[in-house]
């Protein structure tokens, strides 16, 4: 049914505004523990081929191992070297905040000292010409009383020189 | 460290999903909420063929399915159906309980709309009770420009 000429539509615009709790579950319950209490970073190990894997998985990706929190883990970091990373301008909806993403952020995935393991996470750094592989970064962490048990207790990793 | 994990707390990670959207209600129903925005009136729509009434309006009968266009004037009082008392608290909720939400039969009318009852003491409610639209000093075509309906005085 077309309107007619200067006949006023109605729309709705509304925001559903959801309020979630997600379990972690674990081995990841423990990772974050560790991290919130102590200001450590762990990755857990498959009991059976020994890949190592942070941030922790409950099941091997390459022999499908069940990995559990009693398995063996290894203390990672906080320093690390940017294996590759990318930089973002485009801002979007974060859906868990309602907040648009503060731009331009960088990404880097960084190898971990103590196991050979990678962590993607933030870098303090937004400028690609100061980025390169094979640079040297270290986490920096919230302060304790402000950890919360998630993956933003590690603020960035930030350029140190080694 | 976690080489002995012990037995704790399980850890949650906190937020929301948000989802913004925009919701177009159709010609015929942006005529029944303009009316309720700019002069408090309810309308229905009256089936050209099979009579039927029906509120809130549909373009299409749902007994004979022929096309409707046109609006009737509705007076605003009906009779109450059925009620409940929600006590439930949550986040989804559209008011903070308790509160009462009824079925409508506005008279004139032969569908029945949801809403809620206000200016009413939960123990009075009873079904068949006669009720009447109150409406928010600030509307915005929505169906919220009805407050609640209560109970008409003898």
């Amino acid at each position: 049914m077309k309107p007619k000429a200067q006949e006023e539509l109605i729309y709705l615009d509304m925001t559903l505004k959801m309020p979630f709790k997600w379990r972690t579950g674990e081995p990841m319950g423990e990772f974050f523990r560790e991290l919130k209490a102590n200001g450590k970073i762990y990755a857990n190990q498959c009991p059976k081929c020994g890949r190592n894997f942070c941030p922790p998985v409950n099941v091997c990706t390459r022999d499908h191992s069940r990995c559990s929190a009693k398995d063996k883990w290894v203390a990672v970091g906080p320093k690390g070297t940017v294996l590759t990373f990318f930089i973002s301008e485009q801002s979007f909806l974060i859906p868990t905040t309602g907040e648009m993403l503060k731009v331009p952020f960088s990404v880097g995935i960084m190898l971990l000292d103590g196991a050979p393991v990678a962590l993607q996470h933030n870098l303090e750094e937004t400028d690609p010409e100061k980025i390169k592989p094979g640079m040297r970064v270290e986490a920096v962490l919230k302060p304790k009383g402000e950890r919360k048990g998630n993956i933003f207790d590690i603020i960035h990793f930030k350029t140190i020189k080694e | 460290m976690a080489n002995e994990a012990v037995k704790k707390e399980p850890i949650f990670t906190e937020g929301y999903v948000i989802m913004p959207y925009k919701y177009s209600v159709g010609t015929l129903a942006s005529k029944f909420f303009i009316q309720i925005r700019d002069s408090k009136k309810i309308n229905g729509v009256k089936c050209p063929k099979c009579n039927m009434v029906i509120v809130p309006p549909r373009s299409v009968c749902i007994k004979c399915f022929s096309k409707i266009e046109d609006l009737v004037e509705l007076s605003g009082k009906g009779t109450l159906v059925t009620y409940t008392v929600v006590h439930y608290d949550s986040a989804v909720q559209a008011m903070k309980p308790p509160y009462a939400v009824g079925v409508i039969k506005l008279d004139g009318a032969d569908t029945a709309i949801t809403h809620f009852i206000g200016e009413v003491d939960f123990k009075e409610l009873k079904a068949g009770m006669k009720l009447e639209a109150v409406f928010n000093e600030t509307r915005n075509a929505n169906i919220l420009d009805i407050k609640y309906f209560k109970p008409v005085k003898k």
